[in-house]
């Protein structure tokens, strides 16, 4: 029995629920009157919409077992380019229009990941490396190096900014995301055939899984994620830094990493990641309560990503013990056409 | 080189049941079996990487005593084993694949002397005859030539090589190499080293094996000079007398139903190593393949299955042509395969329930929702009928013992109610309960009209269910089998029968 795995007991499963419940009680009484106040906790929340959506998106891409690392890139030439559509049409393309054009291009740039992985078979990590620093290129040409800030109208910026019943419609935004990307994981045959994709690319095929086409689906949703998180972003500022994305792209493994060793450990789930999201924000929150230094919050990030992944590591090391699939295996069956 | 008394117990199985065995030098001598006999445990015993029971006899070369269970003292005593992937890295040059995981020779400030390397790997690439740049990669190398760079390796260190153990190493030539690799054979007794030569061609072991040992159920069951072995004996030899088993009770019904439709033909396929392979597979049967290992046996799942590619002929499924054949196109016509790796038979990460619903979700879709409590209903309702333990839908595959994990295989393609089931190695490595009640599965479904195609090592599955057995040698259908034909003893004499025999 000891080779096998076992099925994951309370304390794999909600662990990370206690200890987030642990750090919400440990602040609220050292840091009387300061942590627990709405505007304090809405200000968490809020502060988390944006990275919540960027890694919502990159579930599906870990859940199929393909790393995306473009999204930082997607997310800045989306920032750029519908502050640019305002900008360079004086304000006068309607809002729906450029917020359409902004959420195709990013579709464009997934389908570019996508076709470089699944049709020219390069590995999905060095494909999108690659693709993000040509995002990012891109999106300091079209910003000219500077930060879009002209003819934004109002009524875009009200987008990221409006509240109601004084939550922040941004956290509403997260929420919607939240629930489609759990149904869809969870409640559909595409979900399914994603996690059986991620787990055993080879296998899954075998039994039918049109493997290709899911890894292909996969980069098209993480990169509209990152758009939208990208647009959402451009409405709340009300201007266009071609700078923003890079810095979300290690809050998004992070979070998605030590979501997947909690809810449903193994794998990279909905409800692991948003108690993984509040987990960063709290533990960042906190300590920025008590005063601790700005080099703090990036140091903190970078801790629980790698313990996050060594987490992880270590329970699908149990899985897999005394099998023949090891993670370098599989990875070596490349992507089959 | 001698090993006496050796016995190997695996938890429950004894591998090797006192096995003596010795080589003397000079000499080939030639380890036979069918799969199962012994065969590899004894060689992992000597090479080390088993430690055989701990009554077994002294292990000794040249007299010396040896530690079993210690691959560096094999090492240190000169024995050398190359195995049938050779073990060769095909991006990396000759010379590195000479000195892979050892030392390199070095000048001032670790500088790897070179120019030396490259002398020191000519000169071992003179012992087998090879003339060749060290420098060129082995990706660019022949068959031979890979082989003959495997026997450089081994034999580098000439002077302190006793014994080279080759492990089918014809498996991956092209006949009209055996001769080369023959010769070289003969110039490495010339040199005073002793041979272990295992394979499976008798006419092989015929012509270059100065004695001969039999292994059966983990015993030597005969050994001597090869000339007090011709072939029909070796053969009664390697099968044994057991008498079969007694049968499934629904099988041999099952065969009473035949249709005309063909659901599978194989029209002059070349692909791996079949070479124009024809067959025809038809409604309610269920036909065995055998055939030794590189015989092409497991290139026809393998086919079935886009792993192998076709290059030449047509494969025809439910009548329907199809080219590059994959899971995805067959599901549609009716056909399925189950693949023999254990790790793509099943997602271990997933739990029975997934797995088992995984070759078709669409019974269960209504619009994009997957309706979880009808899949669950359908899991519990499929673990009960398959008598998966435990009968807890929701564990990990992982979780689960190899007999169980071939019954879920075996269930996700049932359950999609397939026409046609392609299944390789079905029963390998799951014990004998499980194995009879994947087989009564198999052949009560053929009794409602599904053709089966077994291909298994298993000669007992074949003699239990099988209403025809395919002999594949040679890469094609070299003797089909009915009746009374179909039993261990002409199972394996057909797929032994020497190819020469079979021409004159």
């Amino acid at each position: 029995m000891s080779e096998r795995k076992r099925s994951a007991s309370f304390f794999e499963r909600y662990g990370g629920v206690v200890l987030l419940a642990g750090m919400i009680v440990l602040f609220a009484v050292t840091l009387p009157g300061k942590f627990l106040t709405y505007d304090n906790l809405i200000g968490v929340v809020s502060n988390q919409t944006i990275g919540g959506i960027v890694a919502l998106g990159l579930l599906l891409p870990l859940a199929a077992g393909v790393f995306d690392i473009s999204i930082g890139g997607v997310m800045t030439l989306a920032v750029v380019l519908v502050t640019w559509l305002f900008q360079t049409t004086g304000g006068d393309m309607p809002i729906p229009l450029a917020i359409l054009i902004t959420l195709l291009a990013g579709l464009a740039a997934g389908g570019v990941n996508a076709v470089l992985v699944v049709v020219a078979k390069v590995d999905p990590f060095i494909a999108t490396i690659g693709t993000s620093s040509v995002f990012l290129g891109l999106s300091e040409v079209i910003a000219n190096g500077e930060t879009i800030a002209k003819n934004i109208p109002h009524a875009f910026t009200s987008i990221g900014r409006t509240e109601i019943f004084e939550v922040p419609i941004t956290t509403v935004y997260l929420i919607v995301l939240a629930l489609i990307v759990w149904y869809v994981l969870d409640h559909t045959p595409f979900g399914r055939n994603l996690y059986a994709t991620g787990a055993g690319r080879e296998a899954a095929r075998l039994s039918g899984v049109p493997t290709s086409r899911v890894i292909f689906i996969t980069f098209l949703v993480s990169a509209l994620f990152a758009t939208i998180a990208g647009v959402v972003y451009g409405a709340r500022l009300g201007s266009g830094p071609p700078n923003t994305g890079a810095s979300y792209l290690l809050p998004a493994y992070a979070s998605a990493f030590l979501g997947s060793t909690m809810i449903k450990p193994g794998r990279f789930n909905v409800p692991g990641l948003i108690v993984a999201l509040f987990i960063v924000a709290v533990g960042i929150n906190g300590l920025q309560l008590y005063g601790i230094p700005f080099w703090v919050v990036d140091t903190y990030q970078g801790l629980v990503l790698i313990v996050a992944v060594v987490l992880a590591r270590t329970k699908t090391r149990k899985a897999k013990r005394g099998k023949a699939t090891t993670p370098g295996a599989a990875q070596a069956e490349g992507v089959p056409a | 080189m001698s090993v006496t008394d050796v016995s190997k117990t695996f938890v429950s199985t004894r591998a090797l049941d006192r096995v003596d065995f010795d080589v003397r030098a000079g000499e080939v001598h030639a380890l036979i079996g069918h799969n199962g006999s012994g065969k590899s445990t004894l060689v992992k015993v000597l090479a080390g990487f088993h430690k055989p029971d701990a009554d077994s006899g002294p292990f000794t070369v040249e007299g010396k005593k040896l530690p079993y269970g210690d691959p560096e003292a094999v090492h240190r005593a000169g024995l050398r084993f190359i195995h049938q992937e050779l073990g060769l890295l095909d991006e990396l040059s000759l010379l590195e694949n000479l000195r892979l995981g050892d030392r390199y020779l070095t000048g001032r400030g670790w500088r790897v002397r070179w120019g030396a390397e490259r002398r020191r790997a000519a000169a071992a690439l003179a012992i087998v005859g090879l003339d060749l740049d060290p420098d060129v990669k082995v990706a660019d190398l022949t068959p031979i030539e890979r082989t003959q760079v495997a026997v450089a390796r081994a034999m580098q260190d000439e002077d302190a090589v006793r014994l080279v153990l080759l492990d089918e190493p014809t498996a991956t030539l092209p006949s009209s190499e055996v001769t080369k690799l023959f010769e070289l054979i003969r110039r490495m007794t010339a040199h005073g080293v002793g041979i272990v030569y295992v394979s499976h061609r008798l006419e092989e072991i015929e012509e270059i094996a100065d004695r001969v040992t039999v292994l059966r159920e983990g015993r030597v069951v005969g050994t001597g000079p090869r000339s007090e072995f011709d072939n029909a004996r070796l053969v009664s030899l390697i099968v044994g007398s057991t008498a079969g088993e007694a049968l499934p009770a629904a099988a041999r019904e099952a065969t009473q139903v035949h249709g005309e439709a063909s659901l599978l033909d194989f029209q002059a396929v070349t692909a791996g190593e079949l070479r124009q392979a024809d067959f025809v597979i038809r409604t309610g049967e269920i036909v065995g393949v055998a055939g030794l290992a590189g015989s092409g046996v497991h290139d026809i799942p393998g086919v079935l299955l886009g792993r192998v590619p076709v290059e030449s002929g047509h494969v025809v499924v439910a009548g329907r042509v199809i080219d590059d054949p994959d899971p995805a196109k067959l599901r549609p016509l009716g056909a399925a395969v189950l693949p023999s790796p254990r790790h793509l038979k099943g997602i271990p990460e997933l739990t029975i329930r997934e797995n088992v619903t995984l070759a078709d979700l669409r019974p269960l879709t209504r619009g994009w929702n997957l309706d979880l409590r009808r899949e669950r209903r359908e899991a519990a309702a499929i673990v009960e009928r398959f008598d998966v333990k435990p009968r807890e839908p929701e564990k990990p595959l992982a979780e689960l013992s190899g007999g169980n994990q071939q019954k879920v295989a075996v269930a996700k393609w049932l359950r999609i109610e397939p026409d046609l089931l392609v299944l390789d190695e079905p029963t390998q490595g799951v014990d004998v309960g499980a194995k009879a009640e994947i087989l009564d599965l198999v052949a009560s479904a053929a009794a409602e009209g599904l053709a089966v195609v077994l291909c298994s090592s298993d000669l007992d599955d074949l003699e239990a269910v099988c209403s025809r057995v395919l002999v594949i040698r040679g890469g094609r259908v070299a003797t089909e089998l009915t009746g009374e034909q179909i039993n261990r003893k002409t199972i394996t004499e057909e797929c032994y029968r020497s190819e020469k025999a079979r021409v004159s």
